[in-house]
């Protein structure tokens, strides 16, 4: 009897070869072959795990940083929580200015180069090392490679990879990355010019750190960090990256340097909605 | 094996995997989440006829491999499914030794299977490293961080797998499992 040349035992050992050598490629090469099958499994995952994500959030929302006050007394605590009330306030009344102003531009000069795309978070795939969430807007939608994504006044990530209905985001809490950045005051007094520092993400990844700043630099808690890096997308720029959480004595060198840490504003592993920036040609 | 049943519920542990790491990530959802995949991948192992094990493994290792994006240019295919065939390997060796319709069964085996699944996981992104091969090394890749991430993963799968299990083995009948034969030879 002839025996089938493709059997199922064949076929198996076949595929389970061809994965090894895939696994062993160059990244190029092995991401472009799981272009298709990844854009198909975010395709049809996206409906359901988009309503799991909002019931968790919602059964378990999202913490979010708060300075923290704990070691003060309580005459300190109160002036200090003035003060982030007050910084607030600020802030709330900058962005209403802002929108009234963005609202009169619109008004009166159609700039529209960019467009505000907003979309929501279809997968998160929980890497610390690269973390990456998906988007539910893709290649009809205007999106492409190198788009900043944010939230808010918050920067998220920047567009890697783009399919037709939808898109991958790397978050700024990616191993290695580093920001060119400008540390300045909650309120915009106009005293203090914004600092100029590179900042790079801990080991920890969540959170990044500097330590170019001399002691007497005035950097403190609650300042806020903008991005201002040119190798990212031009309007990306200014959107805060996150804010002081402490800026302490460097451990080797306290008398010469200063160890800023900064926090991003919101969890970004957490987020449901992002706002795509996809220039208007 | 009712492989439309297979698709149906294999969707819906591939959106809770992709969806639910807000709820149950530890600490947070960058932490370890349960691995609903493996979970379904060792009750397949443990229930399905021999032949059926190594195809569904390997699927829903494929479908774990899609989920994972080591690299900033995207996902490598290969080492997760690799490793879910593996364990399917694995599974079948050790199934013929424990009482199969058992939830604590099933949550042991995911414990020891997952070891298995892990290893060759974490030893074929390793590899990448090495320079004799073609592939580039995984940024920020630590196979000691990867291990101890993954065991404390394994962890709260075999947890996840009691009530997961406890469901699976009442909807038995739903996937319509065939008499497994004595001969637990892949092929």
């Amino acid at each position: 009897m002839n025996r089938p040349s493709i059997t199922p035992k064949r076929l198996l050992i076949a595929i389970a070869f061809l994965l090894l050598i895939i696994s062993q490629l160059p990244a190029g090469a092995a991401t472009t072959v799981s272009v298709i099958p990844r854009s198909i499994v975010a395709f049809l995952v996206s409906p359901p795990s988009v309503m799991l994500r909002r019931l968790s959030n919602t059964l378990r929302p999202p913490r979010k940083d708060q300075p923290d006050f704990a070691d003060s007394d309580l005459a300190e605590q109160l002036a200090q929580q003035k003060v982030y009330a007050d910084n607030l306030e600020q802030e709330v009344l900058l962005l209403r200015r802002e929108i009234q102003s963005l609202v009169q531009t619109k008004r009166f000069v159609d700039l529209g180069d960019i467009s505000l795309v907003p979309a929501s978070v279809t997968m998160f795939n929980g890497s610390l090392t690269n973390p990456i969430i998906t988007l539910d807007r893709g290649e009809k939608d205007g999106l492409r490679e190198g788009l900043a994504v944010v939230w808010g006044s918050a920067l998220v990530g920047e567009v890697t990879e783009v399919w037709a209905h939808n898109a991958d985001v790397r978050l700024i809490t990616a191993a290695g990355t580093k920001l060119q950045v400008r540390i300045a005051k909650p309120t915009a007094d106009g005293a203090t010019a914004p600092l100029p520092a590179v900042i790079e993400l801990s080991d920890d990844g969540r959170s990044f750190f500097t330590d170019a700043f001399a002691l007497d630099a005035p950097v403190e808690k609650g300042d806020l960090v903008h991005l201002a890096d040119d190798r990212w997308q031009f309007r990306a720029r200014g959107f805060i990256v996150g804010q002081v959480v402490s800026a302490d004595k460097h451990e080797d060198r306290p008398l010469l340097l200063k160890h800023v840490v900064v926090r991003p504003m919101l969890p970004l592993t957490s987020l449901t909605r992002a706002t795509v920036l996809v220039p208007v040609d | 094996m009712n492989w439309l049943a297979f698709t149906l519920v294999a969707y819906i542990f591939l959106a809770m995997q992709a969806g639910l790491a807000s709820l149950l990530g530890m600490p947070d959802a960058q932490g370890v989440m349960p691995n609903f995949l493996l979970i379904f991948a060792v009750y397949i192992g443990l229930m399905a006829p021999t032949r059926t094990v190594a195809w569904g493994m390997l699927t829903l290792g494929l479908l774990a491999n899609l989920l994972t994006v080591p690299v900033p240019d995207g996902i490598i295919l290969g080492p997760e499914a690799l490793g879910f065939l593996a364990g399917a390997f694995a599974v079948l060796q050790l199934r013929t030794l424990l009482f199969r319709e058992s939830v604590i069964t099933l949550a042991i085996m995911v414990f020891f299977v997952g070891i298995f699944i892990h290893l060759v996981t974490v030893a074929l992104y390793t590899g990448r490293g090495l320079p004799f091969l073609l592939g580039d090394p995984v940024p920020g890749w630590s196979a000691s961080y990867q291990l101890v991430r993954r065991f404390f993963e394994l962890l709260y799968s075999a947890a996840a797998a009691v009530p997961i299990g406890f469901v699976l083995m009442r909807g038995k009948s739903f996937f319509n499992f065939a008499s497994a034969p004595r001969n637990e030879r892949m092929y």
